[in-house]
Protein backbone atom coordinates (compact mmCIF):
# COMPACT_ATOMS: atom_id res chain seq x y z
CA UNK A 1 0.00 0.00 0.00
CA UNK A 2 3.23 2.14 0.69
CA UNK A 3 4.54 1.74 -2.76
CA UNK A 4 5.10 4.61 -4.76
CA UNK A 5 3.45 3.77 -8.25
CA UNK A 6 0.59 3.31 -6.15
CA UNK A 7 0.19 7.59 -5.43
CA UNK A 8 -1.51 9.57 -7.79
CA UNK A 9 0.34 11.01 -11.03
CA UNK A 10 -0.39 15.15 -11.44
CA UNK A 11 -2.45 16.10 -14.00
CA UNK A 12 -0.33 18.09 -17.09
CA UNK A 13 -1.27 21.43 -16.95
CA UNK A 14 -1.87 22.66 -20.78
CA UNK A 15 -0.06 25.58 -20.49
CA UNK A 16 2.86 24.13 -19.27
CA UNK A 17 5.94 24.51 -21.36
CA UNK A 18 9.21 23.28 -19.94
CA UNK A 19 12.71 24.93 -20.57
CA UNK A 20 14.78 21.81 -21.08
CA UNK A 21 15.89 19.41 -23.39
CA UNK A 22 12.72 17.69 -24.65
CA UNK A 23 13.50 14.22 -23.72
CA UNK A 24 12.61 15.86 -20.03
CA UNK A 25 9.83 17.41 -20.70
CA UNK A 26 7.35 15.36 -18.97
CA UNK A 27 9.16 16.87 -15.64
CA UNK A 28 6.95 20.05 -15.83
CA UNK A 29 3.88 17.61 -15.28
CA UNK A 30 5.42 18.46 -11.23
CA UNK A 31 4.08 21.33 -10.89
CA UNK A 32 3.86 22.59 -7.49
CA UNK A 33 1.36 24.28 -5.61
CA UNK A 34 3.14 27.25 -5.65
CA UNK A 35 3.84 27.49 -8.99
CA UNK A 36 1.72 31.03 -10.90
CA UNK A 37 -0.59 29.73 -13.80
CA UNK A 38 0.41 32.60 -15.40
CA UNK A 39 4.02 30.81 -16.06
CA UNK A 40 5.22 30.32 -19.27
CA UNK A 41 8.15 28.57 -18.68
CA UNK A 42 8.41 26.09 -16.15
CA UNK A 43 12.05 24.68 -15.10
CA UNK A 44 11.01 21.61 -12.76
CA UNK A 45 12.45 20.24 -10.01
CA UNK A 46 14.67 17.34 -11.84
CA UNK A 47 16.21 19.51 -14.06
CA UNK A 48 19.61 21.58 -13.86
CA UNK A 49 20.47 24.43 -16.29
CA UNK A 50 24.08 25.42 -16.80
CA UNK A 51 24.33 28.82 -18.84
CA UNK A 52 22.21 31.81 -19.90
CA UNK A 53 18.50 31.49 -19.83
CA UNK A 54 16.90 34.64 -22.00
CA UNK A 55 12.90 35.46 -22.84
CA UNK A 56 10.52 37.20 -22.90
CA UNK A 57 8.16 35.14 -20.97
CA UNK A 58 7.47 34.23 -17.51
CA UNK A 59 9.41 31.92 -16.01
CA UNK A 60 8.72 29.32 -13.17
CA UNK A 61 12.45 27.39 -11.88
CA UNK A 62 11.40 24.91 -9.50
CA UNK A 63 15.24 22.92 -10.40
CA UNK A 64 18.62 24.06 -10.26
CA UNK A 65 20.06 27.22 -12.38
CA UNK A 66 23.37 28.37 -12.77
CA UNK A 67 24.60 31.02 -15.20
CA UNK A 68 22.32 34.52 -16.22
CA UNK A 69 18.63 34.89 -16.53
CA UNK A 70 17.76 37.73 -18.78
CA UNK A 71 13.51 37.99 -19.15
CA UNK A 72 13.34 41.35 -20.59
CA UNK A 73 9.52 41.80 -20.29
CA UNK A 74 9.21 38.67 -18.15
CA UNK A 75 8.59 37.74 -14.44
CA UNK A 76 10.26 35.43 -12.92
CA UNK A 77 9.90 33.18 -10.34
CA UNK A 78 12.02 30.15 -8.26
CA UNK A 79 10.08 28.13 -6.50
CA UNK A 80 10.64 26.52 -3.45
CA UNK A 81 12.62 23.53 -4.58
CA UNK A 82 14.58 25.44 -6.64
CA UNK A 83 18.12 26.54 -6.51
CA UNK A 84 19.60 29.41 -8.88
CA UNK A 85 22.93 30.95 -8.85
CA UNK A 86 22.70 33.54 -11.24
CA UNK A 87 22.93 37.37 -11.80
CA UNK A 88 19.00 37.71 -12.35
CA UNK A 89 17.17 40.75 -14.67
CA UNK A 90 13.35 40.13 -14.59
CA UNK A 91 10.11 42.22 -14.62
CA UNK A 92 9.71 40.93 -10.76
CA UNK A 93 11.45 38.38 -8.98
CA UNK A 94 9.50 36.02 -6.50
CA UNK A 95 11.91 33.67 -4.71
CA UNK A 96 10.52 30.98 -2.88
CA UNK A 97 13.76 28.64 -2.67
CA UNK A 98 17.22 29.86 -3.01
CA UNK A 99 18.64 32.30 -4.63
CA UNK A 100 22.29 33.41 -4.99
CA UNK A 101 23.13 36.48 -7.13
CA UNK A 102 22.54 39.77 -8.05
CA UNK A 103 19.09 40.36 -8.59
CA UNK A 104 17.56 43.19 -10.92
CA UNK A 105 13.87 43.36 -10.82
CA UNK A 106 13.13 46.63 -12.64
CA UNK A 107 9.42 46.44 -11.33
CA UNK A 108 9.75 44.13 -7.88
CA UNK A 109 11.16 41.92 -5.98
CA UNK A 110 9.57 39.81 -3.23
CA UNK A 111 11.28 37.05 -0.99
CA UNK A 112 8.37 35.12 0.62
CA UNK A 113 8.66 33.19 4.13
CA UNK A 114 10.28 29.82 2.12
CA UNK A 115 12.77 32.09 0.09
CA UNK A 116 16.53 32.33 0.68
CA UNK A 117 18.55 35.35 -1.21
CA UNK A 118 22.16 36.67 -0.97
CA UNK A 119 22.98 38.92 -3.18
CA UNK A 120 22.42 42.36 -4.22
CA UNK A 121 18.90 43.90 -5.21
CA UNK A 122 18.18 46.57 -7.15
CA UNK A 123 14.46 47.31 -7.88
CA UNK A 124 11.77 49.80 -7.38
CA UNK A 125 9.90 47.31 -4.51
CA UNK A 126 10.92 44.93 -2.55
CA UNK A 127 9.29 43.20 -0.12
CA UNK A 128 10.26 40.36 1.92
CA UNK A 129 8.20 38.07 4.21
CA UNK A 130 9.17 37.48 7.77
CA UNK A 131 11.02 33.92 7.89
CA UNK A 132 12.22 35.12 4.60
CA UNK A 133 16.80 34.82 4.86
CA UNK A 134 18.39 37.46 2.68
CA UNK A 135 22.49 38.63 2.95
CA UNK A 136 23.22 41.42 0.98
CA UNK A 137 22.50 44.77 0.10
CA UNK A 138 19.00 46.67 -1.57
CA UNK A 139 19.00 49.13 -3.26
CA UNK A 140 15.40 50.97 -4.21
CA UNK A 141 15.17 53.05 -6.86
CA UNK A 142 13.09 55.65 -7.94
CA UNK A 143 11.23 55.18 -11.19
CA UNK A 144 12.84 58.02 -12.50
CA UNK A 145 16.19 57.03 -11.88
CA UNK A 146 14.82 53.75 -13.45
CA UNK A 147 14.18 55.35 -16.41
CA UNK A 148 17.51 56.99 -16.45
CA UNK A 149 19.76 53.88 -15.94
CA UNK A 150 17.36 52.06 -18.73
CA UNK A 151 17.90 54.74 -20.99
CA UNK A 152 21.99 54.52 -20.58
CA UNK A 153 22.47 57.50 -18.10
CA UNK A 154 23.84 57.67 -14.76
CA UNK A 155 22.02 56.72 -12.12
CA UNK A 156 21.33 59.99 -9.72
CA UNK A 157 20.12 59.84 -6.39
CA UNK A 158 16.91 61.67 -5.38
CA UNK A 159 17.21 63.47 -1.61
CA UNK A 160 14.87 61.23 0.44
CA UNK A 161 11.48 62.68 1.06
CA UNK A 162 10.98 61.56 4.47
CA UNK A 163 13.43 62.63 7.16
CA UNK A 164 14.02 61.36 10.81
CA UNK A 165 12.67 63.36 13.88
CA UNK A 166 14.88 65.50 15.97
CA UNK A 167 15.30 63.79 19.18
CA UNK A 168 14.94 67.03 20.54
CA UNK A 169 11.54 67.21 19.51
CA UNK A 170 10.29 64.74 20.73
CA UNK A 171 11.59 64.68 24.40
CA UNK A 172 12.97 61.63 25.86
CA UNK A 173 11.24 60.10 28.72
CA UNK B 1 4.26 49.44 30.72
CA UNK B 2 0.58 48.49 32.56
CA UNK B 3 0.05 45.46 34.17
CA UNK B 4 -2.03 43.62 31.65
CA UNK B 5 0.88 44.78 29.32
CA UNK B 6 3.26 42.82 31.53
CA UNK B 7 1.62 40.09 31.88
CA UNK B 8 1.18 39.43 28.24
CA UNK B 9 4.79 39.87 27.38
CA UNK B 10 5.46 37.04 30.39
CA UNK B 11 2.81 34.86 28.88
CA UNK B 12 4.05 35.53 25.15
CA UNK B 13 7.72 35.02 26.54
CA UNK B 14 6.62 31.82 27.69
CA UNK B 15 4.70 30.74 24.78
CA UNK B 16 7.96 31.62 22.59
CA UNK B 17 10.47 29.59 25.05
CA UNK B 18 13.16 27.74 22.14
CA UNK B 19 12.07 24.30 21.79
CA UNK B 20 14.24 21.76 20.57
CA UNK B 21 11.82 21.41 17.66
CA UNK B 22 11.22 24.71 16.49
CA UNK B 23 10.74 25.19 12.98
CA UNK B 24 14.06 26.36 11.67
CA UNK B 25 15.32 27.80 8.70
CA UNK B 26 18.09 25.26 7.07
CA UNK B 27 20.91 27.49 7.64
CA UNK B 28 19.47 27.50 11.75
CA UNK B 29 18.47 31.07 11.75
CA UNK B 30 15.05 31.74 12.91
CA UNK B 31 13.54 34.67 11.39
CA UNK B 32 10.11 36.31 12.11
CA UNK B 33 6.86 34.70 12.51
CA UNK B 34 7.30 30.94 10.95
CA UNK B 35 5.21 29.28 13.17
CA UNK B 36 1.79 31.43 13.96
CA UNK B 37 0.87 33.95 16.71
CA UNK B 38 3.62 32.70 19.34
CA UNK B 39 5.89 35.28 18.32
CA UNK B 40 4.14 38.19 20.17
CA UNK B 41 5.47 41.45 19.66
CA UNK B 42 6.65 43.82 22.43
CA UNK B 43 6.65 47.59 21.22
CA UNK B 44 9.73 49.59 22.95
CA UNK B 45 9.92 53.03 23.49
CA UNK B 46 13.72 53.77 22.68
CA UNK B 47 15.87 57.08 23.01
CA UNK B 48 18.90 55.03 21.58
CA UNK B 49 16.87 54.76 18.45
CA UNK B 50 15.60 58.45 18.62
CA UNK B 51 19.40 59.46 19.06
CA UNK B 52 20.65 57.08 16.30
CA UNK B 53 18.32 58.45 13.86
CA UNK B 54 18.68 61.86 14.95
CA UNK B 55 22.51 61.56 13.94
CA UNK B 56 21.04 60.20 10.37
CA UNK B 57 19.26 63.81 9.53
CA UNK B 58 20.63 64.94 6.42
CA UNK B 59 21.90 62.18 5.16
CA UNK B 60 19.88 61.54 2.46
CA UNK B 61 21.40 58.64 0.33
CA UNK B 62 23.37 56.65 3.07
CA UNK B 63 23.66 52.66 3.71
CA UNK B 64 23.08 51.16 6.64
CA UNK B 65 24.26 47.73 8.00
CA UNK B 66 21.41 45.61 9.93
CA UNK B 67 23.32 42.73 11.20
CA UNK B 68 20.07 40.83 12.12
CA UNK B 69 17.91 39.24 10.14
CA UNK B 70 15.86 40.98 7.53
CA UNK B 71 12.40 42.44 8.50
CA UNK B 72 10.17 44.33 5.74
CA UNK B 73 9.72 47.19 8.21
CA UNK B 74 13.20 48.00 9.19
CA UNK B 75 13.87 47.72 5.30
CA UNK B 76 10.97 49.64 4.51
CA UNK B 77 11.54 52.27 7.14
CA UNK B 78 15.38 53.30 5.86
CA UNK B 79 14.80 52.65 2.49
CA UNK B 80 11.80 55.35 2.49
CA UNK B 81 14.32 57.72 3.87
CA UNK B 82 16.95 56.68 1.15
CA UNK B 83 19.08 54.70 2.54
CA UNK B 84 20.23 51.29 0.94
CA UNK B 85 19.85 48.41 3.29
CA UNK B 86 22.61 45.84 3.72
CA UNK B 87 21.15 42.85 6.11
CA UNK B 88 23.59 40.27 7.55
CA UNK B 89 22.66 38.14 10.49
CA UNK B 90 25.59 37.62 11.99
CA UNK B 91 24.70 35.53 14.73
CA UNK B 92 22.62 33.35 12.60
CA UNK B 93 26.11 32.91 10.45
CA UNK B 94 28.30 32.25 13.35
CA UNK B 95 25.33 29.50 14.11
CA UNK B 96 25.82 27.93 10.86
CA UNK B 97 29.74 28.69 10.67
CA UNK B 98 29.78 26.61 14.24
CA UNK B 99 28.16 23.69 12.47
CA UNK B 100 29.84 23.72 9.30
CA UNK B 101 33.50 23.51 12.17
CA UNK B 102 32.46 20.98 14.25
CA UNK B 103 31.29 18.78 11.30
CA UNK B 104 34.98 19.30 10.13
CA UNK B 105 36.39 18.39 13.52
CA UNK B 106 35.02 15.21 13.54
CA UNK B 107 36.88 14.65 10.06
CA UNK B 108 40.33 15.79 11.44
CA UNK B 109 42.40 12.81 13.24
CA UNK B 110 43.36 13.65 16.67
CA UNK B 111 46.35 15.73 16.99
CA UNK B 112 46.27 17.18 13.47
CA UNK B 113 45.46 21.10 13.38
CA UNK B 114 45.01 21.45 16.87
CA UNK B 115 45.66 24.99 16.81
CA UNK B 116 43.63 25.93 13.64
CA UNK B 117 40.96 24.65 16.59
CA UNK B 118 41.47 27.82 18.88
CA UNK B 119 38.65 30.10 19.46
CA UNK B 120 41.02 32.69 18.28
CA UNK B 121 41.54 31.05 14.63
CA UNK B 122 38.02 29.98 14.91
CA UNK B 123 36.99 34.02 14.96
CA UNK B 124 39.57 35.02 11.98
CA UNK B 125 38.21 32.24 9.76
CA UNK B 126 34.72 33.11 10.56
CA UNK B 127 35.37 37.28 9.80
CA UNK B 128 37.37 35.78 6.55
CA UNK B 129 34.13 35.34 5.38
CA UNK B 130 31.75 37.33 6.86
CA UNK B 131 31.32 41.49 6.91
CA UNK B 132 33.36 41.66 3.64
CA UNK B 133 32.59 45.06 2.63
CA UNK B 134 35.02 47.99 1.73
CA UNK B 135 36.08 50.43 4.55
CA UNK B 136 33.52 53.10 5.29
CA UNK B 137 30.58 51.61 3.61
CA UNK B 138 28.03 52.46 6.30
CA UNK B 139 26.83 55.36 7.61
CA UNK B 140 24.92 53.45 10.53
CA UNK B 141 24.89 50.19 11.91
CA UNK B 142 22.12 48.50 14.18
CA UNK B 143 24.08 46.07 15.87
CA UNK B 144 21.15 45.08 18.05
CA UNK B 145 22.64 42.87 21.51
CA UNK B 146 24.60 41.12 19.32
CA UNK B 147 27.56 41.33 21.11
CA UNK B 148 26.26 39.63 24.57
CA UNK B 149 25.82 36.73 22.27
CA UNK B 150 28.87 35.78 20.46
CA UNK B 151 31.95 34.07 21.48
CA UNK B 152 34.44 36.24 23.64
CA UNK B 153 37.42 35.87 21.00
CA UNK B 154 35.02 37.36 18.26
CA UNK B 155 33.43 40.64 19.69
CA UNK B 156 36.42 42.41 19.65
CA UNK B 157 37.38 41.11 16.57
CA UNK B 158 33.88 42.17 14.92
CA UNK B 159 33.77 45.94 16.81
CA UNK B 160 37.18 46.06 15.36
CA UNK B 161 36.06 45.05 12.30
CA UNK B 162 32.70 47.58 12.12
CA UNK B 163 35.05 50.38 13.29
CA UNK B 164 36.67 50.17 9.71
CA UNK B 165 33.07 49.55 7.48
CA UNK B 166 31.96 52.79 9.38
CA UNK B 167 32.53 56.08 8.01
CA UNK B 168 33.89 58.82 10.02
CA UNK B 169 31.12 60.33 11.94
CA UNK B 170 28.77 57.07 11.68
CA UNK B 171 27.12 55.58 14.73
CA UNK B 172 26.66 52.02 15.47
CA UNK B 173 23.40 51.32 17.85
CA UNK B 174 23.95 48.48 19.93
CA UNK B 175 21.92 47.26 23.32
CA UNK B 176 23.22 45.05 25.77
CA UNK B 177 21.79 43.57 28.68
CA UNK B 178 22.24 44.47 32.38
CA UNK B 179 21.25 41.25 33.74
CA UNK B 180 21.36 37.61 32.04
CA UNK B 181 18.11 37.59 29.46
CA UNK B 182 15.37 35.30 30.18
CA UNK B 183 14.21 35.05 26.71
CA UNK B 184 16.35 35.64 23.22
CA UNK B 185 14.83 38.39 20.77
CA UNK B 186 15.15 39.89 17.48
CA UNK B 187 14.61 43.09 17.08
CA UNK B 188 12.84 45.35 14.60
CA UNK B 189 12.47 48.85 13.54
CA UNK B 190 8.53 50.37 13.89
CA UNK B 191 9.02 54.05 13.55
CA UNK B 192 11.30 57.03 14.75
CA UNK B 193 10.70 56.18 18.43
CA UNK B 194 9.94 52.81 18.48
CA UNK B 195 11.39 49.14 18.21
CA UNK B 196 9.72 45.70 18.42
CA UNK B 197 11.22 42.84 20.57
CA UNK B 198 10.49 39.47 18.85
CA UNK B 199 11.13 36.78 21.29
CA UNK B 200 12.60 33.70 18.93
CA UNK B 201 14.00 29.88 19.50
CA UNK B 202 17.61 31.18 21.04
CA UNK B 203 20.86 30.59 19.06
CA UNK B 204 23.14 31.13 21.70
CA UNK B 205 22.81 31.29 25.10
CA UNK B 206 24.39 34.78 26.44
CA UNK B 207 28.05 34.66 27.11
CA UNK B 208 28.75 37.64 29.31
CA UNK B 209 26.88 40.51 31.15
CA UNK B 210 29.34 43.59 30.06
CA UNK B 211 30.12 45.73 32.49
CA UNK B 212 30.37 49.63 31.23
CA UNK B 213 33.88 50.21 30.97
CA UNK B 214 34.25 46.79 29.53
CA UNK B 215 31.96 48.78 26.69
CA UNK B 216 34.12 51.71 26.47
CA UNK B 217 36.91 49.69 25.67
CA UNK B 218 35.51 48.12 23.07
CA UNK B 219 34.10 50.65 21.27
CA UNK B 220 37.37 53.24 22.88
CA UNK B 221 38.57 54.16 18.91
CA UNK B 222 34.96 55.48 18.47
CA UNK B 223 34.91 59.36 18.85
CA UNK B 224 31.95 58.98 21.26
CA UNK B 225 29.64 57.33 22.86
CA UNK B 226 26.10 57.72 24.61
CA UNK B 227 24.19 55.07 26.58
CA UNK B 228 20.66 54.85 27.75
CA UNK B 229 19.25 52.71 30.17
CA UNK B 230 15.85 51.35 30.66
CA UNK B 231 13.69 50.42 33.00
CA UNK B 232 13.43 46.81 31.66
CA UNK B 233 17.26 45.91 32.44
CA UNK B 234 18.52 47.00 28.55
CA UNK B 235 21.30 49.67 27.78
CA UNK B 236 21.04 50.87 24.13
CA UNK B 237 24.61 51.84 23.56
CA UNK B 238 25.24 54.83 20.47
CA UNK B 239 28.71 54.81 19.13
CA UNK B 240 30.05 57.42 16.78
CA UNK B 241 33.02 57.63 15.00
Amino acid sequence: MWRKQDEPKPTPTPGDRVVSPAPERTQSLATSPNEPRTAAGHVSSAIVIKGELTGNEDLFIDGEVKGTIRLADGNLTVGPNGRVTADIDAREITVQGKVTGALRGRERVQIERTGDAEGDIVTRRVSIEEGAVFHGKIDVVRAEEARAARAGGMTTSTDSKRRFSNPAEDSPE
Amino acid sequence: MGLLNKLRVAHDRQAATPSAGGDKHPTGTPVGDRSGPAYALGVRLSNGLKEFLWHLNGIGNGSLLDLGPVWQTTVSFFVERGFKVYTEDLLGAWKEFLRVEEDRLREIAPGMDAVEMTPAARAERFLSNSLQYSPDTFDAVLAWDLLDYLDGELVPRVVTRLTELIKEGGVILAIFHSRKPDCFFRYRVVNVQNFELLPSPALFPAQRIFQNREIQNLFSRFHSSKTFVGRDQLREGLFIR
